[in-house]
């Protein structure tokens, strides 16, 4: 042992020394804690506090009957973020497990994000999910995991929703991001609005459960609900129907339906077939581009009505300066040929197969659709008057493009629907096409847009423009009707469309009509019910037709598209509807298209059979019978006829 | 006629064992003052997912109670041991820490973290040498200073030999890396040699030759100590630092209440841990902090007061090493808490999270009781031997006594 004396001195100059360190801490502290206090105070609450949006849920979509079609679902948001240094993390095997549980992802596709990152402590992955039981356990087994509510969109109808409803993004309330289709259009009304709320957070700008301090800085509210018109059930029916057209018929892809109520103009249901999701297994070999906007047939598909244009042309003709009678006789060419087929210009308009029939009623030229009979009362209704007919429809000139355009109102140009045409005036073939109007050729329609003109002779002559929004309900109750109000205006005098249905009738009862085998077979569909219908065919217009009419060489009517509209009424009277269906020809070849027409019209007889056998719906309030009131509209030369001329 | 009593006003100095109490109920005092702050700042951590699956709130600070009990249980141990035997272990002590430190920074054995290689595991137990190499050290330390302090004013003979050994452990340590510690021990090794002696102008070479080269050799190898430096000069700047500041700030001198920190909800990181001081100076204000600065430097002057009583060498400069590393560890991690130092992890002792730390702390917490509570035994041996060989003192306080009741 050393035998020097201890140094105590020197350890008390030690403790001094410490003491004195302590000291200077201590008046360190007294700034920071007092002096510095109300600045620092004031910059930790500024990181410590922020804004929080909650988000409200977006309107419910609602069908007539206020069955749900597209609701707010309650979602959550998963996010991983690790970063470098954690410790106190579960192995990186773990990981991937827990990773791969949560979100119902394989482990090897976690394990190869994790690689891409080149580092096993940072990575960063976000996922929507909605199963609340993946979000208990992300809760419980990954407390690296932060979980954000998030509401989702659930829309249990896929094809109404794909074509019709749209879709909206991850946050559709707010600006308008990824809103497509119904949900678009409506967004002023489903929108909410998020509640700010200003509280504490943590230091990675999540919620803080444990704050207490929060004040709502700007209050939100939850969309309002929209009642459609559309029948969820009807629209099922109708889904159903066209898948039952394609396994009876195999058409090519793009068949639509439209099921309408004369009456007030509200669409009941709106089917396509295919829908966007399931285009990808069809083997579509038309247009690419109808793959990124909203696929609807009703909608988007245009193509010439054909002879379910008929109708008009006769309606027209009965209310002209020099009317018809439908009693009167028209030749549709003798046997002997004497007048025979009718060339216009340096085209010949030929009967179905190029049958004669001779001198036939005007009626009859109707239920059994005979070319050469329109042609011959085109020719004698003349441009003027087919113009002021189309104009009176809906047709209207557009400046500098040679064509008439024809539209619908709001909602259903912002839901992608096409704008029917007349073909340019400059390709006009001579003497042909100034009379091609009256068979419903040389202009294109919507499916939607030809059962809007039907609605005048479904009724009183009175054109109903189609509606799809019955109601807005607010979150506080308050119900205000729809902001897309049906039109109305007069097209033919109430006896004139009667006559002519009457005379569509016959397309069914009569011999030689041309739905008479469906009235043959299924008598049944007939009881009870006042049914009469139209069919047509036309060339097909999208992708195609539009080139086709435009081409010089464009000789041949074609036969692609079989269009079908049935008018359905119980025999004691109520709610009248039509139904009207497209689609395309399997094969082109006209031999099918008598089988084509058969699928087609006992489905739509069928549907308005289902439609008058439903429990009748209330009366829905305010709605006016159409009457006599409406005037007729008479467009004369100074719409699309003075366009054309 | 007899004079009247008269009774002396007594002031009784406090022995070295109840000074040595005193210590220990500081050191427990803190230790409880830790686990509730640990409590406090590690529930929202546990359930905020900062990495913890187990979800528990609680389940850093139970970590910490237990390993508290194990504190408590080693200070029972060794306060109970012979200072005598814990003097013949301090050389195999320091080489199997030597060891243990070599250990450590072998690939697949040292446990790496955060660029870091400083914890060996044992099956489901951890602890990191380098704190061991703190109490060992200093054991080492004063063996070898109560025989061989005579030598230590030579540089070539005493100082030289003596640093050459504290260099290599310390250089060991700064190779993990953990610079903090290294220059921890560096420093309390310093204070207990210039306690024993040591010339402070030996210290001149070091500080003007040593203590440069050391620090650009780190700033080299490592890239962090410039950051370090440059955040030292604009505390705002580091994320760290100024979290730590807001902190203290926001607390005030009342604070914000016990668990009702905000600063802890992942703004700052290791808030249990290294800068769980902010945390207290931001839920019990500067009451708090004063209270613990206050609890720290009592233990440091206790402690001394205690020291002052020891005439074993050994357990004198035990004592010594063992204040010196708490006062000086506490001051460092509150200049570092307080932006008054560059940021740098060392834990509050008997304070911050973590096993080994407190563990040590503790131990060494009961070496120093030791020392004191050893003195009072030598002392009262040394006294008895002394009444036998003399008579009482004439002017001891027996006289006065007498002399204050009129017997003679």
């Amino acid at each position: 042992m050393s035998a020097l004396p201890l140094p105590l001195r020197r350890l008390r100059w030690i403790g001094i020394g410490l003491l004195v360190v302590y000291g200077v801490l201590g008046l360190r502290l007294l700034k920071i804690q007092l002096f510095d206090h109300p600045e620092l105070a004031t910059r930790a609450e500024q990181q410590q506090v922020g804004t929080t949006r909650i988000q409200n849920p977006r309107g419910t979509i609602r069908d007539r009957n206020g069955a749900p079609l597209v609701i707010d679902y309650p979602g959550w948001d998963l996010c991983v973020r690790i970063r470098g240094g954690a410790s106190t993390l579960p192995p990186l095997v773990d990981r991937v497990a827990i990773l791969a549980r949560t979100f119902g992802t394989p482990e090897a596709e976690i394990a190869g994000q994790i690689a891409r990152l080149d580092s096993a402590h940072w990575f960063e992955w976000q996922r929507g999910v909605q199963d609340p039981a993946v979000v208990d356990f992300a809760h419980a087994h990954a407390g690296w995991v932060s979980v954000t509510r998030r509401n989702m969109r659930l829309q249990p109808n896929f094809p109404l929703a794909e074509g019709l409803l749209g879709r909206c993004g991850a946050r559709g309330a707010d600006g308008g991001r990824n809103l497509i289709g119904l949900e678009k259009v409506l967004d002023p009304y489903l929108a909410s609005r998020d509640t700010v709320v200003r509280g504490f957070r943590d230091g990675r700008r999540a919620e803080v459960a444990l704050a207490r301090e929060e004040t709502t800085v700007r209050p939100g509210r939850a969309g309002a609900d929209v009642e459609l018109t559309i029948d969820r059930e009807v629209q099922e029916v109708l889904e159903r129907s066209l898948a039952g057209i394609v396994e009876r018929h195999a058409p090519q892809p793009g068949i639509g339906g439209v099921v309408l109520d004369a009456d007030t103009g509200e669409v009941l249901a709106l089917a396509s077939l295919p829908h966007s999701r399931s285009l990808r297994d069809w083997d579509y070999s038309g247009d690419g581009t109808f793959g990124t906007r909203p696929w609807m047939v009703p909608l988007t598909y245009v193509s010439p009505p054909g002879s379910t244009f008929k109708p008009f042309t006769i309606g027209r003709a009965l209310e002209c300066d020099d009317p018809i009678s439908l009693d009167d006789v028209i030749d549709c060419g003798k046997p002997e040929g004497t007048r025979g087929p009718v060339s216009l210009g340096r085209r010949t308009v030929r009967n179905f197969k190029g049958k004669r029939y001779g001198d036939v009623t005007i009626a009859e030229s109707l239920y059994a659709s005979y070319n050469i009979g329109l042609a011959r009362i085109g020719q004698r209704l003349g441009v003027a008057e087919m113009a002021d007919l189309l104009g009176a429809i809906g047709f209207a000139p557009r400046e500098g493009s040679g064509r008439c355009h024809f539209s619908l109102p709001e909602p259903w140009p912002a839901l992608g629907m096409r704008t029917g045409t007349t073909s340019n005036r400059r390709d006009w073939r001579p003497g042909y096409s100034d009379i091609a109007w009256s068979f419903g050729q040389e202009m294109s329609m919507t499916l939607l847009q030809l059962a809007y003109a039907y609605t005048a002779i479904a009724t009183d002559g009175v054109l109903r423009t189609p509606t799809l929004v019955r109601s807005i309900r607010y979150p506080d109750g308050t119900v205000r009707p729809s902001p897309f109000e049906s039109r109305r205006s007069r097209l033919f005098q109430p006896e004139t469309v009667a006559a002519i249905r009457d005379t569509l009738s016959n397309a069914f009862t009569a011999e030689g009509g041309t739905l008479h085998r469906i009235y043959r077979e299924h008598p049944e569909l007939f009881e009870g019910a006042l049914v009469c219908g139209k069919t047509g065919t036309a060339t097909e217009e999208e992708p195609r037709m539009r080139a086709q009419l435009d081409r010089p060489e464009y000789k041949k009517h074609s036969e692609n598209i079989v269009q079908l509209v049935v008018l359905g009424q119980s025999a004691t009277g109520g709610t009248r509807y039509i139904v009207a269906l497209t689609a395309p020809h399997p094969t082109g070849k006209s031999r099918r298209y008598t089988s084509a027409g058969q699928v087609l019209g006992e489905t739509g007889v069928r549907l308005v059979r289902f439609l008058l056998d439903r429990p009748v719906p209330a009366p829905r309030a305010g709605v006016s019978e159409p009457g006599d009131a409406v005037p007729i509209v008479r467009v004369g030369n100074q719409n699309s006829g003075a366009a054309i001329r | 006629m007899a004079f009247p009593t008269l009774r002396l006003p007594t002031r009784t100095t406090p022995t070295a064992t109840q000074l040595a109490d005193r210590v220990f109920v500081i050191g427990m005092a803190l230790c409880m003052i830790g686990l509730l702050m640990v409590m406090s700042a590690s529930a929202f951590l546990q359930t905020a997912g900062e990495g913890v699956a187990e979800g528990n709130p609680y389940r850093l600070a139970a970590r910490q109670g237990l390993c508290l009990l194990i504190a408590i249980a080693a200070y029972i141990g060794v306060r109970r041991m012979r200072l005598a035997a814990i003097d013949r272990f301090a050389r195999p002590a320091l080489v199997g820490v030597g060891v243990l430190l070599v250990l450590v920074l072998v690939p697949g054995i040292g446990s790496v973290e955060g660029n870091a290689s400083r914890w060996l595991r044992l099956g489901p137990l951890s602890f990191q040498p380098s704190e061991v190499a703190k109490l060992a050290l200093i054991v080492f330390l004063a063996h070898w200073l109560a025989r061989e302090r005579d030598v230590l004013r030579s540089f070539k003979e005493g100082v030289l030999p003596t640093v050459g050994i504290i260099a290599l452990v310390c250089g060991l340590i700064a190779l993990e890396p953990d610079l903090g510690t290294s220059v921890l021990l560096a420093s309390v090794s310093f204070a207990m040699l210039i306690v024993a002696g040591m010339h402070v102008r030996h210290l001149l070479p070091f500080a003007i030759v040593g203590l440069p080269a050391f620090i650009a050799v780190m700033a080299l190898r490592f890239e962090h100590i410039v950051p370090r430096f440059r955040a030292f000069l604009d505390p705002m700047a580091h994320y760290q630092t100024k979290q730590s500041l807001l902190a203290l700030g926001s607390g005030g001198v009342f604070g914000l209440g016990l668990g009702q920190g905000r600063q802890k909800l992942a703004y700052l990181p290791q808030v249990h841990g290294d800068f769980l001081f902010a945390s207290i100076g931001e839920e019990l204000g500067l009451i708090g902090t004063f209270a613990v600065l206050g609890l720290f430097g009592l233990l440091i002057w206790t402690a001394v007061r205690m020291l002052m009583k020891v005439r074993d060498p050994f357990a004198f400069f035990v004592g010594t090493g063992v204040t010196t590393l708490i006062g000086l560890q506490a001051a460092i991690n509150i200049a570092v808490v307080t932006a008054s130092a560059p940021p740098k992890g060392i834990a509050l002792p008997f304070i911050s999270q973590g096993g080994t730390s407190l563990i040590v702390m503790v131990t060494g917490l009961a070496l120093l009781v030791n020392a004191g509570q050893r003195a009072d035994e030598a002392r009262a041996r040394a006294a008895g031997t002394a009444t036998r060989a003399r008579p009482a003192h004439p002017h001891g306080r027996a006289a006065i006594e007498r002399v204050a009741h009129g017997t003679s």
